[in-house]
C-alpha cells in the first residue's frame, strides 16, 4: 500500500493511501466529532458532523468518506466548521421530537453529548414537530422514530454484521424513515432479534424494553464475560445493578465476531424460568423444602446400597454442556474416582460417541474450521443443522456470505427453517439419509474429477462408478440430479465450508465421516491445514468436554433399568430435553437434579432438587466450537441458599469416605491451563493421514 | 452596589425549575443580600415592575403565557430562559404532534378523571396551536438548560448575571 503525506491542522502526517481523513485523524488522536460513524461499519457521511476543510476545496467535506491524497491540507477545527457543526446539531434536534428528559438514552446519548460538546443551549431553527410512529411490536426492542437521526448505523449493522438486512431506509430527504422489511412492524418482520441495532444506535431511537426504565442509570462499569448460550462462545459485557443484568453487549470476538444472537443478548437477561430457591425433596408428587444435608444423607445412603456398591455403573450422571470445564471435570472425576462409574455424559442432544468415532478424537483434536473460515467461504453446505436456532451467530456468518460475497448456500435437512429461503439447493432429505447423500455427492465429485481419485482404493472406485442415478435416488430418497448439482457447486467453490449439525451425528458416525471424506478427498483445506468443516458443538462446552475423555454412555441408548441413582447436573441449561429422555429418567429409582432454574423436565423427573449457581455467578473455562479456550467471568456474587456443584460433590465424597481421606476436585490438566484466554487449542495435523473409506465401503456394499 | 431586581415566571412547565431554584437553600440568603425578587409565582404582582433580570420557566403554550412573557420582556433588561421547557419546549411540546381538537378532547372529555364533559371556553386562556420555546416569541439573552437545571447551576448563572463576573464554565445538561 502506497504511503501519502498530508497536513492536518498544520501537522504533517503519513497515511496509507486507502485511509480516509477521519481514520488518519483518529489514528493521531485528532478529535473530530462524529455521529453516523461507527467502528467497523462502512461510512456513509450521513450526519455531516465530521466535516473538515480542505485547502483549495470549495466547501467542507465529510472526513469519513474522503480518502487521503498526497499533499492534502486539512483543517478540522475552524470557526466556520464549528459554526456549521452547531447548526447541523440544531437542525438534527429540530427535525424530529428529541425530548431528553423523556428518553431512555438520556445521559448515554451521542446526540446529546455532541450538543453539550458544541455548547448548544437552544435551537435557533423552528421545530418541525413531525408526528412520528413508535413501533412497539417487537418482544425486546422498541423503535421510536421521534428520536431517529437517520444516521443509518442500524441499517448498516443489520446488513454488514448480522447479514439479515431487515432494516432499511424508506423514502427520501426529511421524509426518510427506517423501516423493517417492506415497512412492516418490527415484531412481524424478518428480524432475528439479535439486538445489534440497539447497541449501535447513537440515540434512544432503538432501545431495549427491559432496561429502558433504568434510563441512563445503568452502571458505566461493565463486566466482561463470555456467552454460555451455545458453542460459539461470544465475548460480551454486561452492566449489573442490584444483582440484575441491565444490558448485554458484544465485546467483539471470538474471531472478530461483533454480534450476539437473541439467545445471548435477551434470553440471558430475561430468563423465562425462575430460580430454584431452596433444596427440595419430592414427597407424594409435591416438592417440600429440605436442607442440602438431608439430600446429601439420602444420596450417600443410596450410594452405599450393596447393589450399587457391587455395580457402581448403576450410578449415572447427565451434565449440561453449558457448565464450565472445571465443573464438568470435577463431576467426571467424582464419577470415575469416587464412585467408580464411567457412565457420565454431556446431555446436549448430540451423540458424543459417534462424534468421537467420526472425528477420531483419540488421536487428538481434529483440525476443524473456525469462524474465520466462514468469513472467507464461497459456499456453505449445511447438513442436519438448524443454525438459526442453535447457533444464531453462525447463521449470521452464513447470511453475510450469501448477501455480500454471493456465496452459495446448500442445505441438507428434513426441515424447512428460516435460512431455507436463502438456499440455492435445499435437499429435503429424510432422516438418517445424510451419510448416503453425502457419499453420493462424493461419487459425483469423483466423476467430475474434483476429488482426488488416487486416494480412493481401486475396487471402491469401480463400485462407485457403477452406481447409477436411479439407484442413488432410491437409496437417498432425493433426486440424484439435485445431489449432482450440489457436487457441481462444491467442485466449483474454492473455499467451501461444510457445517455439520446435530442431525448428522445423531444416528451414528457415518454422516460425519462422509462429510469429512468429501473435504479431505477434495483437499478443501485452509493454508494452515484445517479442514473446511465445522462441527456445530451445541453447547458452550460441548467441544471442551471432549478434552476430558470419553463419556461412558449416550442418552439415546440409555436404559433406565440399569441405573439406580442419576445425578442431573444442569446449571441453568436452557435447552429443552426430548420427552423420551425424560420418560427414561422417570424410571430411574432416585434422581437428584442440581439446577439453577425450575425447568419443567428435570423437575418432573427429580426426587430431590438442589439449587445451584446461575451462569452469571460462575467463573470458569469454556472451549468453543473452534477449539478456542475462553474464560467466563462472574457478573455477580452467588445468591443465598445456592450451592456450587463442585462443593456438593466434595461434601458427598466426604460423607461416603467416612474418616478416609476425602476426595477434592482435581485442577484442570496443564495442557488446558497453559492456554491463554482466547487462544486456540493445539490440534493434530492431518495433512498426510490417509482418508478412511471403511464407512463408504459399507454404504456402497449396502 | 445597588441590589439587582429579579423577576421569575412560571409558564408552561411543571414548576420543577422553581423547585430547583428553591433548592439553593442557604444560598437564598446570599441571594437576598445581592438581589430582590420582585416578582415570582409566589409574589402576587399583576404588572411586572421594572427589573434587571427575568427568569422564565416553561414554554409558551397559551395566550396568557405569551402575554406574561412579552410583558416580562418589556419590563426586564436581561431575559433568561430557565430549564428545558423554556429553551427546547420539552415535554409540553409533545402535544404538538396532535391536532388541537384531539388534545382538548383528550384533556377535558376522554380522560378518565374528568367530570366536565365539554371543553371549557371561559376563564381559561386559549391554547396556542403549538407549544414553542420562548425564544421563538421574544428575544432571549441567556439559556440555562436542564430538566430541571441543578441548584448549583442556577446559582452560578444567576450569581454571574448579578455580579457581572463570568462564572466558571457552565456544564450543559439537558436531562
Amino acid at each position: 500500500m502506497a504511503t501519502v503525506q498530508l497536513t492536518i491542522n498544520g501537522q504533517t502526517l503519513e497515511a496509507e493511501s486507502d485511509q480516509t481523513v477521519l481514520q488518519v485523524c483518529k489514528q493521531h488522536g485528532i478529535d473530530v466529532p462524529t455521529l453516523c460513524h461507527y467502528e467497523g461499519l462502512k461510512d456513509v457521511g450521513a450526519c455531516r458532523l465530521c466535516i473538515v476543510e480542505l485547502e483549495g476545496g470549495r466547501r467542507p467535506v465529510s472526513s469519513c468518506t474522503t480518502p487521503v491524497s498526497e499533499g492534502m491540507v486539512v483543517k478540522t477545527h475552524t470557526p466556520r466548521l464549528e459554526s456549521l457543526r452547531q447548526q447541523t446539531l440544531e437542525l438534527l434536534f429540530g427535525e424530529r421530537n428529541h425530548i431528553c428528559p423523556f428518553c431512555a438514552a438520556s445521559g448515554n446519548c451521542e446526540l446529546q453529548s455532541q450538543g453539550y460538546r458544541h455548547g448548544m443551549d437552544h435551537v435557533r431553527f423552528d421545530y418541525l414537530f413531525p408526528k412520528q410512529p413508535v413501533d412497539n411490536s417487537h418482544s425486546f426492542i422498541t423503535m421510536d422514530h421521534n428520536r431517529c437521526i437517520l444516521c443509518t448505523r442500524c441499517v448498516r449493522a443489520c446488513d454488514q454484521w448480522v447479514g439479515a438486512h431487515t432494516l432499511d431506509v424508506d423514502d427520501r430527504g426529511s421524509r426518510s424513515m427506517i423501516i423493517a422489511d417492506q415497512n412492516v412492524p418490527l415484531g412481524e418482520s424478518s428480524c432475528v432479534s439479535c439486538g445489534t441495532c440497539v447497541s449501535v444506535c447513537p440515540t434512544g431511537a432503538l432501545f431495549e424494553k427491559r432496561s429502558a426504565h433504568w434510563q441512563g442509570r445503568l452502571p458505566k462499569e461493565y463486566s466482561e464475560t463470555i456467552c454460555a448460550g451455545c458453542g460459539v462462545g461470544c465475548r460480551m459485557h454486561a452492566s449489573v445493578r442490584y444483582r440484575q443484568i441491565g444490558e448485554v453487549r458484544s465485546s467483539g470476538g471470538p474471531s472478530g465476531n461483533r454480534i450476539l444472537c437473541e439467545k445471548g443478548r435477551f434470553w440471558s437477561v430475561n430468563p423465562r424460568f425462575p430460580r430454584v430457591k431452596s433444596p427440595m425433596v419430592k414427597v407424594a408428587g409435591k416438592f417440600e423444602p429440605r436442607t442440602v444435608d438431608d439430600i446429601l444423607a439420602e444420596c450417600s445412603r443410596r450410594l452405599a446400597n450393596p447393589r450399587v456398591k457391587q455395580d457402581p455403573s448403576r450410578i449415572v450422571t447427565m451434565l449440561s454442556g453449558h457448565l464450565p470445564l472445571e465443573t464438568i471435570q470435577a463431576v467426571k472425576s467424582f464419577m470415575t474416582d469416587v464412585v467408580g462409574s464411567d457412565r457420565w455424559v454431556i446431555a446436549d442432544r448430540s451423540n458424543a460417541q459417534s462424534t468421537r468415532e467420526a472425528l477420531e478424537l483419540d488421536r487428538g483434536l481434529p483440525p476443524l474450521a473456525g469462524l474465520a473460515e466462514l468469513d472467507e467461504a464461497d459456499l456453505f453446505l449445511t447438513v442436519g443443522a438448524n443454525l438459526e436456532r442453535n447457533a444464531g451467530v453462525v447463521a449470521s456468518y452464513v447470511r453475510r456470505g450469501v448477501l455480500h460475497r454471493r456465496a452459495k448456500l446448500l442445505k441438507i435437512n428434513p426441515n424447512h427453517t428460516w435460512l431455507t429461503d436463502w438456499t440455492d439447493i435445499h435437499l429435503q432429505s429424510e432422516r438418517r439419509r445424510d451419510p448416503m447423500i453425502l457419499s453420493a455427492m462424493l461419487k459425483y465429485l469423483l466423476d467430475l474429477g474434483a476429488a482426488d481419485a488416487d486416494a480412493v482404493p481401486d475396487d471402491l472406485a469401480k463400485k462407485l462408478k457403477r452406481l447409477d442415478d436411479d439407484g442413488i435416488s432410491m437409496a437417498c430418497g432425493v433426486d440424484a440430479e439435485a445431489i449432482k448439482q450440489m457436487a457441481h457447486a462444491y467442485a466449483n467453490a474454492k473455499a467451501p465450508v461444510i457445517i455439520c449439525g446435530r442431525g448428522v451425528s445423531k444416528h451414528g458416525p457415518a454422516g460425519l465421516v462422509a462429510a469429512l471424506n468429501i473435504v479431505r478427498a477434495t483437499k478443501r483445506m485452509t493454508p494452515d491445514g484445517r479442514w473446511r468443516l465445522m462441527e456445530l458443538a451445541l453447547q458452550a462446552n460441548s467441544y471442551g468436554a471432549r478434552l476430558l475423555g470419553c463419556p461412558g454412555m449416550n442418552m439415546n441408548d440409555f436404559d433406565p433399568h440399569t441405573a439406580d441413582v442419576a445425578f442431573l447436573v444442569l446449571g441453568d441449561s436452557k435447552r429443552e430435553w426430548p420427552t423420551e429422555w425424560l420418560q427414561k429418567l422417570r424410571r430411574v429409582t432416585y434422581v437428584v437434579a442440581l439446577v439453577a432454574r425450575e425447568r419443567e423436565e428435570p423437575m418432573a423427573a427429580a426426587h430431590a432438587v438442589v439449587p445451584t449457581v446461575s451462569w452469571s455467578e460462575r467463573e470458569g473455562t469454556y472451549v468453543n466450537l473452534e477449539g478456542r479456550l475462553q474464560i467466563g467471568h462472574r457478573l455477580m456474587d452467588a445468591s443465598a441458599n445456592v450451592v456450587d456443584e463442585v462443593s456438593f460433590f466434595e461434601r458427598l465424597a466426604a460423607d461416603l469416605s467416612g474418616n478416609g481421606s476425602p476426595w477434592t476436585a482435581p485442577p484442570l490438566p496443564s495442557s488446558l491451563t497453559s492456554i491463554g484466554d482466547g487462544e486456540l487449542l493445539p490440534c493434530r495435523d492431518d495433512r498426510d493421514t490417509p482418508v478412511d473409506w471403511s464407512h463408504l465401503r459399507a454404504l456402497v456394499e449396502a | 452596589m445597588a441590589k439587582k431586581r429579579i423577576a421569575t415566571v412560571w409558564l408552561c412547565g411543571c414548576s420543577g425549575c422553581h423547585m430547583s431554584f428553591l433548592d439553593l437553600d442557604e444560598k437564598l440568603i446570599d441571594l437576598a443580600n445581592l438581589a430582590d425578587v420582585v416578582a415570582s409565582p409566589i409574589v402576587d404582582v399583576k404588572e411586572f415592575p421594572k427589573c434587571d433580570i427575568g427568569l422564565v420557566e416553561g414554554g409558551v403554550a397559551n395566550e396568557e403565557n405569551l402575554h406574561v412573557l412579552k410583558s416580562l420582556r418589556a419590563a426586564c433588561d436581561v431575559l433568561v430562559s430557565l430549564g428545558d421547557c423554556a429553551g427546547f419546549g420539552c415535554v409540553p411540546m409533545m402535544r404538538n404532534q396532535f391536532p388541537m381538537e384531539e388534545v382538548l378532547d383528550r384533556a377535558y372529555i376522554e380522560v378518565e378523571s374528568t367530570a366536565l364533559g365539554s371543553v371549557p371556553t371561559e376563564e381559561i386562556p386559549k391554547l396556542l396551536p403549538k407549544v414553542v420555546p420562548i425564544h421563538e416569541c421574544v428575544k432571549v439573552d441567556a439559556w440555562i438548560p436542564g430538566c430541571p437545571p441543578s441548584a448549583e447551576r442556577i446559582w452560578s448563572a444567576v450569581a454571574a448575571l448579578i455580579t457581572g463576573e463570568p462564572s466558571e464554565s457552565l456544564q450543559l445538561e439537558y436531562d
